[in-house]
């Protein structure tokens, strides 16, 4: 037996690689994590063949059903993350494990990051499989593409944050019970606000939550990029309209991550020191002074977290305000359209140019604003342009005597129908009671055809293949161990 | 108590773990006092005391889970400061631990091996090696969760020696198993230790096979050493001043009266009266531990008497003569 030498083991293998080689082993070996992707396929599988199929649901615009694939596809990659984390270090001490892999020479840090990159491991699988729904329903590579990466990246800091927030409550967690509601907990309380009436979610409140709440942030940005034709940059721009609304969900992952690896983890310990189990139970018996002071603190931060949104909006408006009460009266401006009539199909895009012209000779015109105007002829209703186009108003700081100064603008044909598409240019007015009279352009007559790509003949043999290869992969990886074990009867 | 000058001053094999006046406080809460003892290679000491004496809590700080309060101890010359380099020179079978779930014999022990720094293949071969050492080579693919406790355990001893350490910490190995289970392990660590020269610190309650197949002993008492020694050493220092002889109620009144004659008796009483067979308590002078032979001497010319008067000796136990009886001297309340 070799006695204890005075120098370190040099490993063959990195003890972070270990531990994760062995959760992975005991994720993926027997196909645990195919078994669950399983009922996610048939769900995607069954969505996508009634958003084809079903009379009503085949309305709904293309990217729209793109966004719902997106939007599943981040429940389920949060929700596995999640769970994985919160049973990685508790689990192991509420089975005994633990202590056998404390002893072993391998820093807790290398432990945490293992364990961690484990909780990630099915992500790449769910992300596969939603790929394969979204090439189905979505109506270009250009979409295709743009929801894989907008998924990929930003869903991945979600599940970053997830498995991280998981992992570091089974740190502080006795018990999988304790970790899991704790989890639990937190994923419901996020979602709160989309059970809030429609005016709490559009009022300060509302707005305040979808920007602290990591979930609600990704999936405003993905909505807006996917499905209004925002740009990140433009949602992601902290002077414009939209504000940063990453910041979120990057300050989290970076804290979560921090708190996982930047800290030293000497309280990693067989048992945690700081039970969220007991802590909680001790809560609920906190005297009612406490709690008082408590929803006090919370109140007060929420009120301070609304006003300093209340009052980041309030700058913009009177900036507006100020240049148009500095700028020249209004003169003679006139826009007009580059074309009369146009015929797509769902899903396609094209573009069109205004000319907007200064006819005065002589005075120079007043800052400018052009916005787009969508009437659906069939209803006679006014369609929102957000939709419709990446950019619903342009401006325009001011033209001289006689410039034409000349605007592009994008139209996807989000629904079939007949439209008339129109833009009104109108000078800002010159002071906080004044007017002035918008002008407007001629109308382009849009008719969009539907778009017959998406038909149940071709999503069928997909929805039907997917968690068939799925469930092969299962059983598959299933049989493999079946020979790998030598099958006895339990000794007693 | 052992103290470190008893420990330099020692002859034979430099020490492979030196503990000095370890403490563990939790909230106020002693959990070990002054814990001090020295281990040489190749031997097996005892880990003995009752419940809540601290055994574990001490197991734990030498293991590297828990940071001692007070005091430090060394393996292989390593000191408690480098938890990382311990335990790479350590196995440890802990008391009431799991497996997981869905691995069998030989990928559960070539995992740990890769966590010891081995490459797969090595750990591998070295996973079947251990295997055919506890006796599992037909189990070796088959999944843990079907091993039986006897078997689990050896699994976990197998474990212990992934990495060839010099020393195991055992707690509680035999717990839950039946006698024979128990007993082929015990006889399994004794043939490690003498084969492989490993040092092995065992936790138990069966005293009779500690005293078997220990070298050393330390007792426990609330968090305190109440001895520290070896096995030898630790029961020849007990006072040992009772006997107790099991005879048929017959003979009850004939036994005092032959007993209660012999110079060196004091005082012979009689338990459990209503049975047919009755146990004589035998309480003789107090005598100088150092005066071994007379001890021994007085205890015979009991039995011997009895035999000279037809009395049919039973059964004849000398208190204090097993490990059990002095464990359970010194961890009493009266000390």
């Amino acid at each position: 037996m070799a006695a204890a030498e005075n120098k370190s083991v040099r490993r063959a293998t990195p003890g972070w690689i270990v531990v994760a080689s062995q959760e992975l082993s005991a994720l993926w070996r027997g196909g645990k994590i195919p078994a669950l992707c399983i009922p996610f396929s048939i769900v995607l599988s069954f969505m996508s063949y009634l958003l084809a199929t079903n009379q009503e649901l085949s309305l709904t615009p293309p990217k729209e059903m793109v966004y719902l694939i997106l939007q599943i596809t981040i429940a389920v990659g949060l929700l596995v993350s999640l769970i994985i984390g919160a049973n990685a270090i508790s689990g192991e001490r509420e089975s005994g494990t633990f202590e056998s892999l404390l002893v072993a020479p391998v820093g807790r840090r290398q432990i945490i990051l293992g364990k961690f990159l484990a909780a990630l491991s099915p992500w790449p699988f769910i992300l596969a499989i939603s790929a394969v729904y979204i090439g189905l329903l979505a109506p270009n590579a250009q979409i295709f593409w743009l929801a894989l990466l907008l998924v990929g990246v930003l869903g991945t800091v979600l599940v970053i944050i997830s498995a991280g927030f998981g992992l570091i409550v089974s740190i502080y967690s006795n018990s999988n019970r304790s970790s899991l509601s704790v989890s639990l907990v937190v994923l419901l309380l996020s979602l709160v606000e989309t059970q809030l009436p429609q005016g709490g979610q559009s009022g300060n409140v509302g707005r305040l939550f979808k920007r602290v709440n990591p979930i609600e942030s990704i999936l405003q940005v993905t909505e807006k990029v996917l499905i209004n034709n925002r740009t990140i940059a433009e949602m992601n721009n902290p002077s414009g309209p939209e504000g940063f609304w990453l910041l979120s969900p990057l300050v989290l992952m970076v804290v979560v991550l921090g708190l996982l690896f930047a800290v030293k983890h000497s309280h990693l310990g067989l048992h945690a020191q700081f039970d969220l189990g007991a802590r909680l139970k001790r809560l609920r018996s906190l005297r009612r002074g406490r709690s008082l002071t408590l929803m006090i603190i919370f109140v007060l931060f929420v009120a301070s977290m609304f006003m300093l949104t209340g009052s980041s909006l309030t700058p913009q408006a009177l900036a507006l305000d100020n240049a148009a009460k500095q700028s020249n009266l209004s003169g003679p401006v006139r826009i007009s359209i580059d074309r009369r009539y146009e015929k797509t199909k769902t899903g396609d895009e094209f573009d069109f140019k205004t000319p907007v012209k200064n006819t005065d000779t002589r005075q120079q015109s007043g800052p400018l604003v052009v916005a787009m105007n969508i009437i659906n002829l069939g209803s006679g209703q006014p369609v929102d342009p957000e939709d419709w186009s990446p950019k619903r108003t342009q401006s325009i700081n001011s033209l001289k005597p006689g410039q034409t100064s000349e605007l592009t603008w994008t139209i996807e044909s989000i629904l079939k129908g007949n439209y008339l598409i129109y833009l009104v240019v109108t000078n800002k007015p010159g002071g906080s009671t004044s007017t002035t009279q918008p002008v407007s352009s001629s109308a382009i007559h849009l008719t969009v055809k539907p778009f017959t790509r998406l038909n149940p003949g071709g999503i069928l043999p997909l929805a039907i293949s997917t968690p068939t290869a799925l469930t092969a992969v299962w059983l598959g990886l299933m049989s493999r161990r079946r020979r790998e074990v030598e099958w006895t009867s339990v000794s007693r | 108590m052992v103290r470190s000058e008893h420990l330099e001053t020692s002859n034979g094999p430099p020490y492979l773990l030196v503990a000095e006046n370890l403490q563990k406080t939790y909230d106020n809460k002693v959990a070990l006092k002054s814990l001090s003892f020295a281990l040489r290679p190749g031997r097996i000491m005892g880990f003995l005391g009752p419940n809540g004496a601290g055994k574990t809590t001490a197991i734990r700080i030498l293991t590297t889970i828990l940071q001692p309060t007070a005091g430090s101890f060394s393996i292989g010359g390593i000191s408690h400061n480098e938890p990382d380099r311990i335990r790479e020179v350590i196995g440890v079978l802990p008391e009431s631990h799991g497996f997981p779930e869905n691995v069998t014999g030989v990928e559960y022990l070539t995992h740990f091996g890769r966590l010891y720094g081995q490459r797969k293949s090595e750990a591998k071969k070295r996973a079947a090696s251990l295997l055919r050492e506890v006796g599992l080579t037909d189990k070796a693919r088959t999944l843990v969760s079907t091993y039986s406790r006897g078997m689990r355990q050896r699994l976990g001893i197998a474990r212990t020696l992934i990495n060839e350490p010099p020393l195991l910490f055992l707690d509680e190995p035999t717990l839950g198993l039946d006698p024979k289970g128990q007993q082929d392990l015990l006889v399994l660590l004794k043939s490690i230790s003498r084969d492989h020269g490993v040092g092995i610190i065992l936790c138990s309650h069966l005293l009779p096979e500690i005293e078997e197949i220990c070298d050393d002993v330390v007792i426990l008492r609330s968090g305190e050493v109440v001895a520290s020694d070896s096995v030898a050493e630790v029961m020849q220092k007990t006072r040992n001043n009772n006997v107790q002889i099991r005879i048929p109620g017959q003979f009850v009144t004939q036994a005092k009266e032959v007993l209660g004659s012999i110079p060196g008796v004091l005082r012979v009483f009689q338990k459990r009266t209503s049975e047919a067979l009755c146990w004589l308590d035998v309480e003789l002078e107090e005598m100088p531990v150092e005066n071994r032979q007379a001890k021994e001497s007085l205890r015979n010319s009991l039995l011997a008497a009895l035999v000279e008067d037809e009395i049919p000796v039973l059964n004849y136990s000398a208190e204090g003569v097993s490990l059990q009886d002095v464990f359970l001297k010194l961890t009493s309340e009266e000390g």
